[in-house]
């Protein structure tokens, strides 16, 4: 093995030895080579008559014995934190590489953050709805998560059909946000145990179901669908079609697999949202 | 050396010192700089799990649709995985739960691989495009006695062979129930179907539908992956259908025949 001659650089590489992570060793090596270039330099302008020689082995000896120095180095140096580091940077190197892999075979990159596509589709729902018409029910907890009616309406709504009006009646809709304590909790944008099992019934004791039915997917229409969502919430829109015109309120009722809530939600007296319905139109569909 | 020199020497060093210094105090240390990349790593890590719609074990999203539909955790009486090889088609019978609860039953398929969308039959010539998610539940509020209940998902028969059909798990069976078999009646059509002991007095069925044939989920030529079966039965069919099922003991002795509808919902 080929020894180093040059008695600082034998006197750095005893010192820095038991550094065992390469690259603390060679910084420590680096900084201790600094500092004996600077006491050099200090003798030298101390000494002018001294040569560069002499004072790096003054230098030298001023420095103590690298032995000793070595063994303190290596006691207090930590090692793993230095590997935890190289560990690190590894990882985010690999998971930039998965990111940008992924960014070439998903096109929902950004769908989990929320999706707020028909914002304003769904708050045209409820536009003109004043603060003073209507105010929330509390907020109730369900297993684990949070849920809260944020907003309702009164529709009116027409059938038509060949243009003319056929039918008038009122509907209700409101918005039931459902807020997880995580993202990977958040519910779906289907939600078969709300639509089998949660009732609702007017102030005139008329009764109503969520459940879709045959014709609901062709049309867009299922009594309960996904609005807008975020990180760990998503709002189902609610309608209830045809409420009796002198309800004041509906009760939202759920009661089945060992979880219950129950809101009342007041019905704001004013229509402030008006659906016409050209029956003719989607019969031609149909058939 | 001139004094001023030595004054210029001497400010030059302060200013290093001054600069070592400012640099020591933002640059961060590497157990700081540790730490960010960790923190990088995980919010990286979450990111993927999210676009991926956080996939968890079967049974882990079993329970998370339990929750996310408002129920409290059911008991597992059956768990179907059934991987066949296939890719696209097969997926719908990835991994099938019947799950009891006190008055509910539960059932559902796990995948795990994304959102999907498919062509749902709506009536005999009329398909609706629908996004199917990657996991699904149905909650059947149970009638006190025994139940029948649809599992609803195409599901591959015992063996590889087999074709296609549809499951039904009976509930609530007596207990001395070790074998079954179930027929289904429509008109003047007849569905017979050996039964598979389950825990908690449970039995599962297995239908095979003729429509969907023995190579499997049905999809036609000119649209591919489009679950579509002409001839089949369809996921609706066996609601409201009625049954008898037959049931022996452990000794082979007949216990009474059980009639009733499959559960509608």
């Amino acid at each position: 093995m080929e020894q180093n001659q040059n008695p600082i650089a034998q006197w750095l590489d005893t010192a820095t030895a038991g550094i065992r992570f390469q690259p603390d060793r060679k910084a420590v090596k680096e900084e201790l080579a600094a500092h004996l270039e600077d006491k050099t330099a200090d003798f030298q302008r101390i000494f002018p008559d001294m040569t560069r020689e002499e004072a790096e082995e003054r230098a030298l000896g001023e420095m103590g014995d690298a032995g000793e120095i070595g063994r303190e180095l290596a006691h207090i140096h930590k090692p793993w934190l230095g590997y935890l580091w190289t560990a690190s940077r590894v990882l985010v190197l690999l998971m930039a590489v998965s990111l940008m892999g992924l960014l070439g075979v998903r096109n929902n990159y950004f769908d989990f953050l929320g999706s707020h596509d028909r914002d304003y589709y769904w708050n045209s729902w409820y536009a003109g709805v004043q603060d003073h018409e209507w105010s929330p029910p509390p907020a109730q907890e369900v297993g684990i998560y949070r849920l809260e009616v944020t907003r309702a309406a009164r529709w009116e709504e027409q059938a038509l059909h060949g243009g003319e009006k056929e039918q008038v009646w009122s509907s209700a809709a409101m918005t039931l946000r459902v807020t997880a304590p995580w993202p990977w909790e958040r519910v779906p944008e289907e939600n078969p145990g709300l639509e089998e099992h949660m009732t609702a019934a007017d102030s005139t004791g008329k009764r109503y179901s969520f459940q879709p039915g045959p014709l609901a997917d062709i049309f867009d229409d299922r009594p309960i669908q996904s609005g807008d969502s975020g990180l760990c919430w998503r709002n189902y829109e609610l309608y209830i079609e045809n409420i009796s015109p002198e309800a004041e309120w509906v009760r939202l009722e759920y009661d089945f697999g060992g979880q219950s809530f129950s809101f009342r939600v007041d019905i704001p007296e004013r229509c402030t949202y008006f659906r016409n319905m050209e029956y003719q139109t989607q019969w031609e569909v149909m058939s | 050396m001139s004094r001023w020199n030595e004054l210029t020497q001497k400010a030059e060093g302060r200013g290093r010192k001054l600069l070592r210094r400012l640099r020591k105090l933002w640059t961060p240390t590497r157990g700081q700089r540790t730490a960010f990349n960790l923190l990088l790593v995980v919010l990286g890590a979450v990111w993927v799990w999210g676009v991926y719609a956080y996939p968890l074990t079967p049974e882990q999203t079993f329970r998370r649709l339990e929750r996310q539909n408002f129920l409290e955790p059911s008991q597992i009486i059956c768990h179907q995985k059934r991987d066949l090889g296939w890719s696209e088609e097969a997926r719908l019978t990835r991994s099938i739960y019947v799950g009891l609860g006190e008055d509910w039953a539960v059932t559902a398929y796990v995948d795990g691989r994304g959102s999907y969308t498919y062509w749902k039959q709506i009536s005999d010539n009329s398909y609706s495009m629908v996004n199917l998610p990657d996991s699904w539940l149905n909650a059947w509020a149970l009638p006190p006695g025994p139940a029948l209940i649809p599992v609803g998902f195409p599901v591959r028969g015992w063996n590889k062979d087999s074709g296609m059909g549809w499951g039904l798990a009976a509930v609530r069976l007596p207990e001395e129930a070790e074998t079954g078999e179930l027929t289904l009646i429509r008109e003047e059509e007849r569905w017979s179907a050996p039964g598979e002991k389950l825990d908690n007095g449970a039995m599962y069925f297995w239908c095979q539908d003729p429509g969907i044939g023995p190579r499997g989920y049905g999809s036609s030529k000119n649209l591919p992956g489009r679950p579509y079966w002409p001839d089949g039965l369809g996921i609706e069919w066996a609601k409201g259908l009625s049954y008898e099922l037959a049931l022996w003991d452990k000794n082979g002795g007949a216990l009474p025949t059980l009639t009733g509808q499959v559960l509608e919902g």
